[in-house]
């Protein structure tokens, strides 16, 4: 079989690798000419072994950059067989890869002007996870490249026709609509927490309001904040000396900036919520929105990895939720993010439905938008129905605080000693409320385990649920400081193929119990997750 | 609240047993221990030299250069320290249905990928790593990886053949329909 041979790169690829390792070793490469530079009028150096020395102190990297891109491409060698394509790799540090065809997500055939320039392509082949492209192959003849698209694809496809799942991908109706009118849009902005717009805005006056305080101006107007801005005025310390504000300055940067992006994320949400469109089908889910930047998302059901829903303190009284279907891939694709807001729990179990039918969701009587008793018994009745929930330990409260919180509350009440000193009185009050918070996280961090499905619920001010199907687990990990040993608790990361999911101080017990369980389902799952 | 599986697969805390009985996790190659002592002796030797030259060349009281020094070396100790430790932490295991790995002295993590969840893997190979005859394992999930360090290439090979297999076979199982 003259396919089961390894293969290499076309010859023109050398020069792909050299520039690539002089593009990774770009730092000393400039550091050297930057040397040679500055000998440069210094012109014969045969005349003085020290300069001589010199020459060979540059030139030497010089040709191991080189070498190594020569290398590089000498080592690289691939191969495509029935089931797998295994790829050979590295000089310095050697990779033996082979990557199952069934887990090849797509492949790529690309050209870009060096390419170009020397008439080969570079073949991307992808795997579904991973933030980068799993493998390049870079520098093949174009038939070549064509051929490996090709088997990839035929290879691919013949696993795809015993899927029953793509079979009936044919009849696609539409199942369920869901749309947004305006005035939604309108209570869902005003509603949104705007805590993270305005206090970068507030301390910016404030800050700015000191630095206009500690000059010798005495009226204010708003031509004077843009010169206090760029800083034209000197402060002026207590005994009448120029204080010094550099810190202050680098602070009021820092607000600068943060006001600006969080105003424009926060825009930028809200006006890509217009125009809200989700279609519902047999087997994907379709989103479209957006006002000046159009979205439009396409999700598998079968790609969704687990669901979360959350709410702000406001909106829990108005009934008002978002919903994020957090899908395989997604990590990757810029806007992306499927978002359902939503103003009527009982379009829960709907929208969770093509992840799961799930049955601990009755929609209350006359449960109306808004209704806000009802919308409390209905709340209520997630708990009554799920029974008793495992909740995290309390000994998270101190532990947290101390080791998490205080030193964070430490380097705020330090940072608001520059904006104002009242605000740095103030500021340890932040402390206080940390211990508040972390108490709150404590007794709100709801899991319930169930055969299916594992529920948690979670949030200080608002709540987040979390709804994660057992067999979506991609990897499981327990992480254990010296006091969780001492006292048989653990921290609990649930890996998925979208994000990661962290439960902390929870008893060992559990942890093992949930560990064994989601392997175990795992183990027995017998669909594809993507 | 969890309905009881027919299939068990328990583990036992390594922590609760006794040391010569915690066979759970198969330790890492003791040879391996130094590779990563290497790594401290170089990161000393580089760190070393340019301390050296700091402390030589600055124009500071005696007290603070042997400050510095000192600092120095009680870092390099300690961290030498914290690796010997550490590496005694390190182990993995290959079950029937799971790779797991265990390591860290301070957080101690466990970690646990299910074949069915793996999505390919490698084996790469550092220049040190090679001086000394080892090889890293890289099992990938879609999600996070579980990296091996400390194998020898010819363990390392045939875990990966084994985890290809297992993995080609559970694939051929989910495509047929069991």
């Amino acid at each position: 079989m003259e396919n089961n041979l390894w293969k290499r790169l076309a010859r023109p690829a050398v020069f792909v690798e050299i520039i690539s390792a002089i593009r990774s070793y770009a730092l000393i490469i400039l550091y050297f000419a930057y040397r040679a530079y500055n000998r440069a009028e210094e012109i014969s150096i045969f005349n003085s072994f020290d300069l001589f020395l010199d020459f060979l102190f540059n030139v030497i990297p010089a040709f191991l950059v080189i070498i190594s891109g020569v290398m590089e491409y000498r080592k690289f060698k691939y191969q495509l067989t029935e089931d797998y394509m295994m790829i050979h790799r590295g000089w310095i540090r050697r990779e033996k890869k082979s990557i199952p065809i069934d887990k090849i997500q797509s492949v790529q055939v690309e050209q870009n002007w060096l390419y170009r320039m020397l008439n080969i392509y570079l073949v991307k082949v992808d795997t579904i996870g991973e933030s980068d492209v799993e493998v390049e192959v870079g520098g093949v003849r174009k038939e070549e490249a064509f051929q490996l698209k090709q088997r990839v694809q035929t290879l691919k496809s013949q696993i795809r026709e015993e899927d029953p799942e793509m079979a009936a991908k044919e009849e696609e109706e539409d199942v369920y609509r869901y749309e947004l009118t305006n005035k939604q849009i309108t209570r869902y902005a005003v509603t949104e927490n705007l805590l993270w717009v305005f206090l970068p805005i507030v301390l910016t006056g404030i800050l700015i309001y000191r630095l206009y305080a500690m000059t010798d101006l005495s009226q204010f107007n708003f031509a004077l904040i843009f010169q206090l801005l760029f800083g034209d005025y000197d402060a002026i310390d207590v005994e009448g000396g120029k204080a010094d504000v550099t810190i202050s300055y680098v602070l009021l940067y820092m607000l600068l900036i943060g006001s600006f992006s969080s105003s424009l994320i926060f825009f930028n949400r809200i006006l890509g919520l217009f125009k809200y469109k989700l279609i519902m089908r047999t087997s994907e889910i379709f989103i479209q929105r957006g006002l000046i930047n159009k979205f439009e998302t396409i999700i598998p059901k079968r790609k969704i990895q687990y669901i979360t829903w959350y709410t702000n303190l406001i909106r829990r009284r108005l009934g008002i939720y978002t919903l994020n279907y957090k899908y395989a891939g997604s990590r990757r694709t810029l806007g992306a993010d499927a978002i359902v807001p939503f103003f009527d729990e009982g379009m829960l179990p709907e929208l969770i439905s093509p992840y799961h039918k799930v049955d601990f969701l009755k929609r209350g009587e006359n449960n109306m938008e808004g209704d806000h008793e009802a919308n409390m018994r209905y709340n209520n009745s997630i708990s009554s129905y799920l029974g008793q929930p495992t909740q995290i330990d309390k000994s998270y409260i101190a532990r947290n605080f101390i080791f998490v919180k205080l030193p964070l509350s430490l380097a705020l009440i330090i940072l608001s000693y520059w904006v104002h000193p009242y605000l740095f009185y103030f500021s340890f009050l932040i402390p206080v409320y940390f211990i508040f918070h972390n108490i709150w996280f404590a007794r709100n961090f709801h899991i319930w385990l169930l055969p299916e499905y594992i529920i948690i619920k979670k949030g200080v001010w608002g709540r987040r649920h979390f709804i994660v199907k057992w067999e979506k687990l991609q990897k499981l990990t327990l992480l254990r400081t010296p006091y969780q040993r001492r006292s048989n608790l653990s921290n609990l990361i649930l890996c998925t193929a979208s994000s990661n999911i962290f439960i902390p101080y929870i008893p060992l017990d559990t942890a093992e119990e949930i560990k064994d369980y989601g392997l175990y389902k795992t183990e027995r799952s017998i669909t594809f997750l993507f | 609240m969890i309905e009881q599986p027919s299939f068990s697969n328990r583990w036992v805390d390594p922590e609760s047993l006794p040391r010569a009985g915690a066979e759970d996790f198969t330790p890492v190659e003791s040879e391996y221990l130094y590779v990563r002592l290497t790594s401290v002796l170089i990161f000393f030797i580089v760190g070393g030299v340019l301390v050296a030259l700091f402390v030589l060349l600055s124009s500071m009281t005696f007290l603070w250069k042997t400050v510095i020094t000192g600092g120095f070396l009680l870092l390099i100790l300690l961290w030498g320290i914290y690796v010997w430790l550490e590496f005694r932490q390190r182990g993995y295991a290959v079950r029937e249905q799971d790779v797991s790995y265990r390591r860290g002295l301070i957080f101690r993590t466990r970690q646990y990928l299910p074949f069915r969840r793996i999505q390919h893997c490698k084996i790469s190979e550092s220049m040190l790593e090679r001086l000394f005859n080892f090889a890293t394992i890289v099992v990938s999930a879609a999600g996070d990886d579980i990296v091996i360090n400390g194998l020898r290439p010819e363990v390392a090979q045939s875990l990966q053949t084994m985890i290809n297999d297992k993995v080609d076979q559970l694939n051929k199982e989910m495509k047929n329909g069991e």
